[in-house]
C-alpha cells in the first residue's frame, strides 16, 4: 500500500444512508455502493432506483448508475425506488 | 351547469322594487347603471360589483363591508376620490379596477339591501350636484345568466378570491388520472376543485379497507362491505361537486390505452403499472403532457424515511422515459410498501402544483421537470429528468 493510499484510508467519513450511519474511508462513492450499503446483497433495477444525496459539496442532486460524487463528513443519501403511488 | 338560484331572495326582491338593475353571474351580483362622478367631472353610469355565496336560492355578501366598482375612478363633490385601486375579477375578462370600503357607523350593513343602497347612494350624490337630471332608479329588475361550469354548485371560492381569469385556463381541459390509489385519490381531490371540462378516472382495483386510511374523506364502511371499484367509488364521491368526471373500472394496458383518448394532461398514479413504459411512450408520441408520481418510504432508525417524486414530461421536452416498469410486480426485493395519507397527498399535491404551473395558473422561477422530497431531511429538490 502507497504512502498516499494509507493516507486516504486514514480520512473515515461518516455518511447518513437511509437514516442509518455508515462508515466511508474513500474519496468517492459510486451509485452502486450506496445502493449496496442501503440494500446489502439485495438484487435491485438500476433504472428503477433512485439515489438522492444532501450535505455534500455543491448543490443536493440525484447519483445516477454508474456515476460517483466526491463524499464529505455529514452527507445525507436516500435509496428508494419511488414506484409507490 | 352549477345549480343557480330560480328566484330572487328577500333582499333582491327589495332592490328590485327600489329600481335597482341586477345581474347574478359568475359568482357576482352586478348592480348595473348606477349614475357617478367620473375624474372628467361629467356624470357616467357604472356598476357595482359584488362576490356572493350561493346556496340554494339565498344569496349571502361574501366579504365585509367593502364592494367593488367597475367604471372610472368615482369622485366625490369635491373631486377627491371614492375608491382604491383594487382590482377583482369578476368574469370572463371582466375586472372592476376599483374597491369601496365605507363602513357604517354601526361597523357593519344590515344586510345585502342596506349595503348596496348605501353605495349606490354614496357614487349617485356627487354625480347629483353636475347633473341634476340624474333621477332616482324605477325600473328594478333582476336576472341570472347561469354558468356553464360543469360544477354542481357555483364555484363562489374562485369569486371571492377575484380569480375568475385564471381559473378559466382550466376550461376545456380533459384530465385523465390513472389509478385512483393513495395518491390519485388526493389528485382527483384537488382536480375536482377546478374548471377542467372532464375527468377520467382508470382503475381497476376494488376500494378495501386499508385503501380508506389513504383516501380523501371518510369511506363509509358500509361502502367497504359492498367492496366497489376505486374509479367508480370516487367518481361517484367527487360527482356531489364536479358533473365530468367518467370512471373505467379497469387496469391501464396496452390494450385499452384509447380510454386515454382526448385528454389533455395525465397523472400516472398506478404504482407497479406493467404498461407504464408503453403509456408514457403512447402520450409522448401523441404529444400528451403527463406527470408520474411515484414514492417509498420504509422503516428508518427513530422512524419512516423515504422519499415522494414528481416527475413531469412535458411536450417540447426529450427526457428519457422508463424502459421497464419501475420494479417488476411481485418482485419489490426491498418488499416493503408502506404508503400514508400524508405521503401519499403531499405528493399528489406536488404534483398537482407542477400541473397548474404547467398551465401557467402559477407563477414559476424553477421550470424544472423533477421534484423530488425527502422526508429525513425535510427537503424539497428540484431537479431534471436525467
Amino acid at each position: 500500500m502507497t504512502v498516499e493510499a494509507l493516507g486516504e484510508k486514514t480520512k473515515t467519513a461518516t455518511i447518513i444512508v437511509n437514516t442509518r450511519a455508515q462508515h466511508w474511508s474513500e474519496k468517492k462513492i459510486t451509485f452502486e455502493q450506496v445502493v449496496e450499503l442501503a440494500f446489502p446483497g439485495q438484487p435491485y433495477d438500476p433504472a428503477g432506483t433512485t439515489v438522492e444525496y444532501s450535505r455534500g459539496h455543491g448543490s443536493d442532486h440525484a447519483l445516477r448508475p454508474g456515476k460517483n460524487v466526491e463524499v464529505k463528513d455529514g452527507m445525507v443519501f436516500d435509496v428508494e425506488p419511488a414506484n409507490r403511488s | 351547469m352549477s345549480n343557480l338560484p330560480t328566484g330572487p331572495d328577500s333582499s333582491i326582491a327589495r332592490l328590485v322594487a327600489d329600481g335597482y338593475d341586477l345581474v347574478l353571474r359568475s359568482g357576482h351580483l352586478i348592480i348595473r347603471r348606477l349614475p357617478y362622478l367620473a375624474p372628467s367631472g361629467l356624470r357616467r353610469d357604472g356598476q357595482l360589483v359584488l362576490p356572493v355565496t350561493i346556496l340554494e336560492d339565498v344569496l349571502t355578501d361574501a366579504t365585509d363591508h367593502r364592494i367593488w366598482f367597475d367604471g372610472e375612478e368615482p369622485r366625490d363633490e369635491n373631486g377627491g376620490p371614492l375608491a382604491t385601486p383594487d382590482p377583482h375579477d369578476f368574469g370572463v375578462g371582466e375586472r372592476a379596477e376599483f374597491m369601496m370600503s365605507f363602513k357604517p357607523p354601526s361597523g357593519a350593513y344590515a344586510g345585502l339591501h342596506d349595503k348596496i343602497r348605501q353605495y349606490a347612494h354614496i357614487l349617485r350624490n356627487p354625480a347629483w350636484q353636475v347633473d341634476p337630471t340624474v333621477a332616482d332608479i324605477t325600473d328594478g329588475s333582476y336576472q341570472v345568466v347561469p354558468d356553464d361550469l360543469p360544477l354542481v354548485y357555483p364555484d363562489t371560492n374562485t369569486t371571492r378570491a377575484g380569480l375568475i381569469t385564471l381559473n378559466n385556463l382550466f376550461r376545456g381541459h380533459t384530465i385523465a388520472i390513472v389509478g385512483v390509489g393513495g395518491t390519485g385519490s388526493y389528485i382527483l381531490d384537488q382536480v375536482a376543485k377546478t374548471w377542467v371540462d372532464r375527468i377520467i378516472l382508470i382503475d381497476g382495483d376494488t376500494l378495501e379497507t386499508h385503501n380508506a386510511y389513504r383516501a380523501p374523506g371518510a369511506v363509509a364502511i358500509e361502502v367497504l362491505a359492498a367492496q366497489p371499484n376505486k374509479a367508480e367509488y370516487f367518481a361517484a364521491e367527487y360527482g356531489r361537486m364536479h358533473i365530468g368526471i367518467t370512471a373505467h373500472p379497469v387496469a391501464l394496458t396496452e390494450e385499452n390505452l384509447h380510454l386515454l383518448e382526448g385528454a389533455t394532461f395525465v397523472f400516472l398514479a398506478a404504482a407497479d403499472a406493467e404498461a407504464r413504459p408503453a403509456i408514457m411512450r403512447w402520450l409522448r408520441d401523441r404529444g400528451v403532457p403527463f406527470i408520474d408520481v411515484g414514492m417509498s418510504f420504509r422503516e428508518g432508525e427513530h422512524g419512516l424515511t423515504g422519499i415522494a417524486k414528481v416527475s413531469a414530461y412535458l411536450p417540447g421536452e426529450d427526457s428519457p422515459l422508463p424502459t421497464a416498469p419501475a420494479v417488476p410486480p411481485g418482485e419489490d426485493d426491498y418488499s416493503s410498501n408502506i404508503q400514508l395519507a400524508e405521503l401519499n397527498a403531499l405528493n399528489a399535491i406536488f404534483a398537482v402544483i407542477r400541473w397548474k404551473r404547467y398551465l401557467g395558473f402559477h407563477a414559476t422561477h424553477a421550470p424544472s421537470n423533477l421534484t423530488i422530497y425527502k422526508l429525513f431531511s425535510n427537503e424539497i429538490r428540484n431537479g431534471d429528468l436525467e
